[in-house]
């Protein structure tokens, strides 16, 4: 009875709100009459008179259609305390009509007053029936409220026995916010005696170097032993450079694809992929990956994934295996000395150029450059850790290339000497920023201050969408000892408790961000561009590669 | 205590055994003091001749030492006006002029004459010592006075950088700790790695400190309210003479407009102007051990930095702040012009 008379009302809303309110009286009117078939109520004109009433206490209360009996009862019903136990829509529909159903009252009042005698006997049993219904909702809706907690605690502690580290340094956060840390402290977490993970002010995003390599056993099947080799070496940075490590990367992954056997009813592509993720993960967690390295395995996987699923699996190795082979050749060692030569025609007969730690490309150029005739000399920033300058003033010498060595402190001093500044970049962001070797950047100022050009090299396969303003949101964390036991002299180890002290830390960072704006050219093998030219080249070569992710 | 000479001086300034400006300031003056307390001189132009002496034989042997002659300079000043002020009224006649306004010029057309400082005056010796004696107060004071400067420059939650040791931004920065609390980062300064010295002197006053290389000093910039650093010499234009590595810091804070503050007391306010003097430090100082280089290779390191006026916001001295567009007008106060032997 109920239920039908709910399904009236809502029925009697949809067809038409407040439109046809005679074919909802006579709606209403036949609900009324099933509903109150034990009722004595059945006076046609209090019955018209009050329909209005009845229809909006049915919209609002579906619950409750024996609300006509009498206005005291009606009254009541839409009133706050008495509405807790219903529905939440109930409430929502009673509240707007109120203030209308009670100057109906008022006005009806008189005449509803004569039901209260007839309907007494019947309102009692709807009073129970009112009171067994509240109690039901009461119950569902506790039970509800009961679930929704459970549910949020059996979630709480799995939070907290996954981050309990992280946890900790935010209530720290909260503390030294309170205290009034760093405006910028968003960033800051500071090292908490207890917590072994010291986190360092502004660069508590980044993980400090890995000392350990990841545990993998020396035949395990999921990490090939060439990409295992390859991790430690990239680790302790007997492989160092982005070109190194991506040639690196590539050749111990053409190994794992030599050794790669598919298993029945696989395909090889996707089981490739997957075999593939876990030895890229352990690359990762030796040593973050560069730039260069991520787009060529995203090249890598977008090649196994459009490998034919019936293609035999000594063709798609086959397939796979030429796949890199090109990649390194097209991409590395042609496109160097592609970028060479084109550097190389910059050069005058002379110039002086100044350039930044060891790089392959610009010793490429100064070779092409010493062959087209041009005779440069060059001027080599190194800052002292790591000292990878030495390396290249030393290929550089054996070119018969006059050599200057100095500290990256001191370019300002050479700069008015200096014509040109040469870098080559680890890699090159979409708005045109050069992400480099920590240092290029004070380069790229000096230059900008003594109005030198500042020319970069860089391979297009270096490109990335990504897109960086500054250094300390994407970099990498060196080895710190290193800077605390660089110093010669009465300097060095000065600091070698600072682990352990609690308001020091040493940072040494790898990379740095060089903005647009101080860049004059970027050389690529394509050709010489503007940084304004990334988005194009990403766009036209490399689209299907990088927009994966 | 073996009396101070001019030789023993200046074998010590040549085999850099002075812990800082500081110590070579008071050393100075000490030797200054001693020339006028026992040097046998009757007239105030044979003193001044005595002192300028002493500037004129280490701007010879080491002219990048500017704080002895501007002692020098500072106490020729100081006899100049006792002597004045003695004769009462009749200011010391100078072949030049005494300029109410005096002008500050390299090559004042005075020449080399020294102001005309004839009479004899009995007391002249008395009142010289006295006036050298304030001075040297002063001196004593300068750090106490910048440091206490500290709280009004930084405010709460701050990141600072510095650079290299000294001591006075040690004073500073202290000082501003025990009410603020902020951040410290230290360039190492290569290749002395001074700043290593500074990260731990801070760290130990409790100050939250990282070290730095100073290749990472532009990435960090963009994260730093203020970079303040001392200096060796504030030239007469404004800018200033420190150890390597300021002027890429001051670029840096220029590209990324954050105001760069010198704490200097006024000893070190210098008349030469640019970057006239670098005097270049071993070359195996920057080269690792057991590294073989070619021959070939040009290999040596600078020992000062130049920092060009604009990149400067602003001088904390003993008293008040300074503007590099305003350095002149305190030389002027501070020295003598005609004084100045180039």
């Amino acid at each position: 009875m109920e239920r039908k008379a709910r399904k009236q009302a809502k029925k009697a809303k949809k067809k038409g709100g407040d439109g046809n309110e005679e074919s909802k009286q006579q709606q209403t009117g036949k609900g009324k009459t099933e509903d109150k078939e034990g009722q004595e109520e059945s006076s046609k004109p209090k019955k018209t008179v009050k329909v209005d009433k009845t229809e909006k206490d049915m919209k609002k209360e579906t619950n409750k259609p024996n609300k006509t009996v009498k206005v005291d009862k009606v009254k009541p019903a839409p009133t706050p305390s008495t509405s807790v136990p219903n529905k939440k829509e109930e409430k929502k529909k009673k509240t707007p009509k109120e203030p209308v159903q009670e100057k109906q009252q008022q006005t009806q009042g008189s005449e509803v007053g004569g039901d209260e005698a007839d309907g007494a006997t019947g309102g009692k049993s709807k009073a129970e029936l009112k009171r067994e219904r509240r109690e039901k909702q009461e119950a569902q809706r506790l039970a509800k409220m009961a679930a929704k907690t459970k549910a949020v605690e059996e979630k709480q502690p799995k939070k907290k026995v996954e981050s309990q580290a992280d946890k900790k340094s935010s209530t720290v956060d909260k503390k030294k916010k309170g205290s009034g840390d760093a405006g910028k402290s968003g960033k800051e977490k500071s090292g908490d005696k207890k917590s072994t993970k010291r986190r360092i002010p502004l660069l508590g995003h980044l993980t400090p170097p890995a000392l350990q390599a990841p545990h993998a056993p020396v035949n395990s099947e999921i990490i090939h032993p060439a990409v295992r080799t390859l991790g430690i070496k990239m680790k302790d940075r007997v492989i160092d450079g982005s070109t190194a490590r991506v040639i690196s990367t590539l050749v111990a992954l053409k190994k794992l694809i030599n050794d790669y056997q598919t298993p029945e009813s696989c395909d090889l592509s996707r089981d490739l992929a997957e075999k593939l993720a876990p030895n890229v993960e352990y690359l990762n967690a030796c040593r973050p990956q560069a730039v260069a390295m991520d787009n060529a395995i995203r090249f890598l996987k977008h090649k196994v994934n459009s490998i034919a699923p019936n293609m035999p699996e000594g063709q798609a190795k086959d397939e796979l295996r030429t796949a890199i082979e090109d990649y390194i050749k097209e991409n590395i060692t042609l496109a160097s000395s592609a970028i060479a030569s084109h550097a190389a025609y910059l050069m005058q007969p002379n110039d002086v150029i100044l350039t930044f730690g060891y790089s392959g490309l610009v010793c490429e150029m100064v070779e092409a450059a010493c062959k087209n005739g041009n005779i440069v000399n060059v001027v080599v920033a190194d800052s002292p850790q790591p000292p990878s300058g030495l390396a290249m003033v030393q290929r550089l010498a054996s070119f018969q290339v006059p050599t200057y060595y100095r500290l990256i402190t001191d370019i300002t001093n050479v700069m008015d000497k200096v014509t040109k500044v040469v870098v080559e970049a680890e890699a090159v962001m979409m708005n045109g920023a050069i992400q480099g070797l920590c240092g290029t950047t004070s380069l790229a100022l000096a230059a900008a201050t003594y109005h030198k050009p500042f020319i970069v090299l860089c391979h297009t396969y270096k490109f990335c969408n990504n897109d960086l303003t500054d250094s300390i949101v994407v970099n990498e964390l060196g080895d710190a000892d290193k800077v605390v036991w660089g110093p010669k002299g009465s300097n060095a180890g000065l600091l070698a408790g600072w682990q352990e002290t609690r308001n020091l830390n040493v940072v040494s960072l790898v990379y740095d961000v060089t903005p647009a704006s101080l860049v004059t050219v970027l050389v690529t093998e394509q050709s010489v561009l503007p940084t304004s030219a990334v988005p194009v080249i990403i766009r036209r070569n490399y689209a299907d590669v990088l927009g994966q992710d | 205590m073996a009396p101070p000479t001019k030789q023993d001086f200046i074998n010590k300034l040549r085999l850099e055994k002075f812990e800082s400006e500081q110590s070579k300031a008071e050393e100075s003056l000490a030797l200054l003091e001693h020339i006028v307390a026992n040097a046998s001189w009757q007239t105030g132009s044979e003193l001044l001749t005595l002192l300028r002496n002493v500037d004129i034989e280490v701007s010879a042997k080491l002219p990048w030492e500017t704080t002895p002659r501007n002692m020098v300079q500072r106490a020729l000043k100081i006899v100049v006006d006792e002597y004045s002020s003695c004769v009462g009224g009749v200011s010391a006649m100078n072949t030049s002029g005494h300029h109410t306004f005096p002008q500050v010029t390299m090559d004042p057309t005075g020449g080399v004459e020294l102001p005309k400082c004839d009479q004899a005056l009995p007391d002249l010796r008395d009142r010289v010592l006295e006036a050298l004696a304030e001075y040297r107060a002063e001196l004593e004071q300068s750090d106490e006075l910048i440091a206490v400067q500290g709280e009004s420059k930084i405010h709460n939650d701050e990141v600072i950088l510095t650079f290299d040791w000294c001591g006075l931004v040690l004073a500073f920065l202290t000082r501003a700790a025990k009410k603020r609390h902020f951040h410290v980062i230290v360039a190492e300064g290569a290749p002395t790695y001074q700043g290593h010295r500074m990260a731990e002197s801070l760290s130990r006053v409790g100050i939250q400190t990282t070290l730095i290389q100073d290749c990472a000093v532009f990435p960090m910039m963009s994260r730093v309210n203020k970079v303040i650093i001392g200096t060796r010499t504030v030239l007469s234009n404004g800018g200033i003479k420190t150890d390597l590595g300021a002027a890429a810091l001051a670029s840096a804070a220029k590209f990324y407009c954050v105001p760069l503050y010198v704490c200097t007391p006024t000893y070190k306010f210098s008349r030469i102007s640019g970057e006239e003097v670098n005097h270049c430090g071993s070359g195996s100082a920057i080269i690792p051990i057991n590294t073989p280089l070619p021959s070939s290779v040009n290999v040596a390191v600078s020992k000062f930095d130049y920092v060009p006026p604009e990149n400067v916001t602003s001088f904390i001295t003993n008293n008040r702040g300074i503007a590099p567009s305003y350095v002149y007008r305190h030389l002027s106060e501070l020295y003598d012009p005609a004084a100045y032997h180039v």
